[in-house]
């Protein structure tokens, strides 16, 4: 049983680094942390987040993207399940210096089998989220527009995996 | 002193060269190590697979029947197609217990980096392969489907829920669940036979027939009538076993090629610092001759560093491929031809002691003229300084 927690966890990949490095942060290299929450973090992430994290959500995995050398801004994945199978998410976002907020840079899909396949990836849907804080509220119908009619399944999927990693890494790295 | 303190202090003096010296015999013997286990570990692995697999022939297009044989039993899939009707012959000659079709077809899917390898098939390949089960139930009607352990993690789905084919856009229900093999049944997707021809336009077609036959030992007699039919190519699974280990045994030649040199690059390491090391202690031997050292002794002496130095490398060089054998193991499944999913690499004690005793015939030889040297130096030359 272990073994599968295991498995699934590490299941979400981020499948196309370079790809999205460039057309996110116009950047060519980051460098991976894997950070484990205590009890008291995980308590706060389930409290903002407003839902249990599954069990073996127990680490995350953040990579810190830098171009020349200097840090401009952090991507982290997901593995969300839709209506018809898994949607795998990837977020790239910036921690503003000023304001020490984190902000969402941009959202894309890598992988899923939706029957809104093209909206969900569509910039329509994916561009609504640019600029969220952990503090915003990101609820399908109301925060967010679902991509299409009939995927609001799909699109709260894709909202609640971008939510879940924002509030994930301000727990995990709060602002100095 | 005793002469192994003795010697075992010559080594340690000189700490840099010695270390060199071990860890170039280490990374030798790791490899010829964990050559020697793969190739036992492999073998009985690709038998074990083979014979859980219940499978004694199977019947494929025409074609190049191992790399389609291999690609079907993998779970890849071939270009050419068998005409369904040949299961009518197949399941007309006496002897076969069961016939169970297959069509399969991969969906390359560039722009998320993955294949999804969907497979067509009836009840009889779940007779054929009586050790899945299922969570929840086998086909009810023709949209429903089952996934593999692994397609069940990797899409969060389960019994009840949905899974939808954007290339094809139909919908399929999922009835069940494979509960985990350790083999390639993990990573597909079940459909039913009918519906997968009729989704990927491949109506009347088959990518191969897996057989079980009543009595294993009737095999090359049922071969020779299945040949019989046209456009069918016949493999028996023996002959399949043959040619993957063959396969494999070329590429161990060559690797075991390069690991026989290797080792001679290494004894002759050792060969260079046991000779440096008794040039340099001319003097020190030469003094050892004239305050009435045997030379029996100072020959005994010099031979037992090579054998130390070329130990301890063995030691050095276990202890890596013991530790480093499962990535190795991983690299090298790669590369594999129907690479088992269970261990290839077999750490027997036989293998162990076999190459800790080559390296015992190392150090022997590689020490044995700079000893000689050794015990034959005049003490007057060697306290002149010559």
């Amino acid at each position: 049983m272990i073994w599968v927690l295991v498995v699934f966890n590490s299941l979400c990949v981020w499948r196309f680094p370079d790809r999205d490095l460039k057309e996110i942060f116009n950047a060519d290299a980051y460098e991976t942390k894997l950070v484990s929450m205590s009890e008291e973090q995980q308590a706060e992430i389930e409290k903002h987040l407003g839902a249990e994290l599954d069990p073996d959500e127990t680490e995350f995995k953040f990579f810190m993207v830098t171009r020349k050398g200097e840090p401009v801004g952090v991507v982290s994945t997901h593995l969300s399940k839709g209506q018809y199978g898994a949607i795998e998410v990837v977020v790239g976002f910036v921690r503003d210096t000023v304001g020490k907020t984190t902000k969402i840079k941009a959202v894309r899909i890598q992988r899923d089998r939706e029957k809104a396949h093209a909206a969900l990836r569509g910039a329509k849907f994916l561009d609504q989220f640019i600029g969220k804080t952990p503090r915003n509220k990101f609820q399908v119908g109301e925060d967010i527009k679902p991509a299409a009619d009939g995927a609001e399944k799909s699109s709260a999927a894709v909202a609640f995996a971008v939510k879940k990693i924002m509030i994930v890494y301000d727990v995990l790295f709060p602002a100095e | 002193m005793n002469l192994f303190k003795f010697a075992l202090k010559n080594l340690v003096q000189r700490k840099t060269r010695s270390a060199i010296t071990v860890a170039s015999i280490g990374i030798a013997i790791a490899v010829l190590f964990t050559v020697l286990s793969f190739n036992q570990g492999y073998e009985s692995s690709l038998r074990n697979q083979i014979q859980k697999m219940g499978i004694h022939i199977m019947v494929i297009p025409i074609g190049c029947p191992y790399e389609a044989a291999s690609l079907i039993l993998k779970g890849g899939e071939i270009p050419n197609y068998l005409p369904q009707s040949v299961l009518d012959e197949v399941r007309k000659i006496d002897g076969i217990e069961i016939a169970a079709p297959v069509l399969i077809h991969g969906i390359v899917k560039p722009d998320e980096g993955r294949t999804d390898i969907y497979a067509g098939i009836d009840s009889s390949m779940f007779r054929l392969k009586n050790w899945l089960r299922i969570d929840g139930e086998f086909f009810c009607k023709s949209d429903d489907i089952i996934l593999g352990s692994d397609v069940s993690l990797i899409e969060l789905s389960k019994t009840g829920d949905q899974i939808y084919l954007p290339e094809y856009a139909r919908t399929f229900d999922v009835s069940g669940v494979l509960r985990p093999t350790g083999t390639e049944d993990d990573g597909f997707f079940y459909i039913p036979l009918s519906t997968a021809q009729k989704v990927f336009n491949l109506e009347g077609n088959i990518t191969g027939i897996s057989i079980r036959l009543k009595d294993p030992a009737a095999a090359a007699r049922i071969a020779r009538r299945l040949e019989n039919i046209p456009q069918a190519e016949v493999i028996t699974m023996s002959e399949l076993l043959g040619t993957m280990l063959s396969l494999v045994g070329s590429v161990k030649t060559l690797i075991l090629s390069i690991v026989i040199i290797i080792i001679a690059i290494s004894t002759f390491s050792v060969f260079n610092t046991i000779l440096m090391s008794v040039f340099e202690r001319a003097r020190e031997i030469g003094i050892m001759i004239a305050t009435g050292a045997n030379r029996g002794h100072v020959f005994s002496l010099i031979w037992l560093e090579s054998v130390l130095l070329s130990l301890a490398g063995g030691f050095a060089g276990l202890a890596l491929a013991i530790v480093a054998s499962r990535g190795i193991e991983g690299i090298v499944k790669k590369f594999l031809p129907l690479a088992p999913k269970e261990s290839v690499i077999s750490l027997r004690p036989e293998i162990f002691l076999y190459t800790l005793g080559f390296m015992l015939i190392v150090g022997i030889g590689a020490g044995f003229y700079p000893a000689f040297l050794a015990a034959r130096q005049k003490p007057t030359e060697s306290l002149r300084g010559e």
